[in-house]
């Protein structure tokens, strides 16, 4: 089955959640992405789909460096 | 017939004027008076923040509102604001409009802002006042509003703060931009229980705490998550753990909504620490960078102002925190009136001493109204505070064993250590892969 349709946004969400946390996980999304989401088939739209939540991980991980020790207080 | 349903809606739209400003509370602000008013006008929300004041100000006219609510963050925030209610009356056509300015930097410098031409500020609670102003007008004397009659300010009574908080219906986050940090906000309290001496936010509130309900806490990050991908969130309360019953039962919900990856708040130490499950319920509801204010780890000042709690307390909230895996930032105020060479000598070793992950260093802003502001002549801080401040910041992340609680932290998986890791580059501290 290939994940086009599968993926609703909260599954989507909790990838991005779970490649955030778990380095393996998203290194395995990047070489293997069959393998790290054990499915048989990727259309180009899956991998499309794909490379969006790993751009999306990135900025994540980017956003959360980035607030690490900003203060609220200075409106 | 229905008369009310004949007459043209008010057109108001609210603006966070340009200014420096990281953070987006303003317009969270703006989002919850829109939310407050919506029934009785059409409101448009203005983040012009990063605007020339020019472009700002046709922005907002440009829809000719009837009336313009302004939100004035804090003191520092005063003069851009001002600057932009000037702009905005030399640019006003042959339909009139109101201003009225509002928010804790209003409430501590109305008269700026009203000399500028601003009609009303709203001092103090803003949607009850914006409410009455939709419905009836601006009326000197009204509830909550200062006005400006022959040179004068004419005040009205305090307005009743709004209780319990439920009331409110929901931020209008449909109104709302989205936030460019792409940092979502929640309020779940509002005010603080404690009445130390430096701040103005809980005399903001009359020294009264509120919060939210839990359910109604809870529902609010489900739905930011769900219907608004939200992935980091701050809580924009003045201290989240101010009650420490309530606050363990929303990180005990949290865990069965859905939740983001990070959500970020401000509490004190001796709020986190009355309840030994608090701390771990927090981890576990990804509350994972908790700002904490210290201002002093010298025992007679942090009497003087009203937070006696001892470095002992602080070192067993930080080690607890990192134990836990929640990234602690602690905030230290620099040149509190009274302070010493010596208590100030001491700053950066006691900052070291108590263990945060993270330190801020900032310069004291004599606010008016708060009791440590006293005899302080302007509203800036002093040089000396300032350029001290800096200086701390620098010392305090070059003493090794700050950079190796960081570099320790950094090796950590999960989002504790993305913010070591983002605190040593902010720092030029190489952070290992």
């Amino acid at each position: 089955m290939a994940i086009e349709g599968m993926l609703g946004k909260e599954t989507i969400r909790q990838l991005i959640l779970r490649a955030l946390m778990e380095p393996q996980f998203r290194m395995q999304l990047q070489i293997n992405p069959r393998g790290a989401l054990g499915i048989q088939t990727l259309t180009a739209g899956d991998q499309q789909r794909i490379q969006q939540l790993l751009v999306a991980v990135n900025r994540l991980e980017l956003d959360i460096r980035r607030v690490s020790d900003a203060v609220s207080c200075t409106i | 017939m229905e008369v009310a349903s004949t007459l043209p809606r008010l057109r108001v739209a609210l603006v966070k004027p340009p200014q420096d400003s990281t953070f987006n509370f303003g317009v969270y602000s703006l989002a919850t008076l829109a939310a407050a008013i919506r029934d009785n006008a059409d409101v448009s929300i203005f983040d012009v923040t990063s605007l020339p004041t020019p472009q700002a100000t046709a922005a907002v006219l440009k829809d000719a509102p009837d009336l313009i609510g302004i939100t004035v963050m804090d003191t520092t925030s005063a003069p851009p604001a001002a600057s932009f209610v000037e702009h905005l009356r030399a640019s006003q056509a042959a339909r009139r409009f109101q201003i009225v300015c509002g928010g804790h930097g209003a409430s501590c410098l109305p008269r700026p802002l009203l000399e500028a031409g601003a009609d009303a500020v709203a001092i103090g609670e803003g949607e009850s006042t914006l409410r009455e102003v939709v419905e009836r007008g601006i009326r000197p004397g009204a509830a909550g509003l200062m006005c400006l009659r022959d040179g004068r300010l004419v005040a009205g009574p305090a307005q009743k703060l709004i209780s319990p908080l439920d009331l409110l219906p929901a931020a209008a986050r449909d109104l709302m931009p989205a936030p460019p940090d792409r940092i979502h906000l929640v309020e779940t309290s509002r005010g603080c229980p404690h009445s130390c001496a430096f701040c103005e936010a809980s005399r903001f509130y009359c020294n009264r705490w509120r919060g939210f309900s839990p359910e109604r806490t809870v529902a609010e990050v489900d739905r930011l998550c769900g219907d608004f991908g939200a992935m980091i969130i701050q809580l924009a309360d003045d201290n989240f753990a101010a009650d420490r019953r309530r606050a363990l039962r929303i990180c005990q919900a949290l865990t069965r909504v859905r939740l983001p990856a990070l959500i970020m708040l401000s509490a004190r130490a001796d709020d986190l620490l009355a309840i030994p499950d608090l701390l771990p319920a927090m981890a576990r509801a990804r509350m994972l960078r908790v700002a904490v204010g210290v201002e002093t780890l010298d025992r007679e000042a942090a009497c003087r102002i009203g937070k006696p709690i001892g470095l002992e307390a602080y070192q067993e909230l930080f080690r607890r925190m990192r134990e836990l895996g929640i990234f602690s930032l602690a905030t230290f105020i620099v040149g509190l009136p009274g302070e010493t060479a010596s208590q100030r000598a001491q700053c950066v070793n006691l900052a070291v001493e108590a263990g945060p992950d993270s330190a801020k260093f900032i310069a004291f802003r004599p606010l008016p109204g708060v009791p440590l502001s006293a005899g302080f002549a302007g509203l800036e801080p002093r040089p000396e505070d300032v350029r001290d401040a800096h200086a701390f910041a620098h010392a305090f992340y070059r003493r090794p064993r700050v950079r190796s609680r960081l570099e320790s932290a950094a090796r950590r998986r999960g989002i504790a250590g993305m913010l070591a890791r983002g605190t040593l580059e902010r720092h030029a501290i190489t952070a290992p892969n």
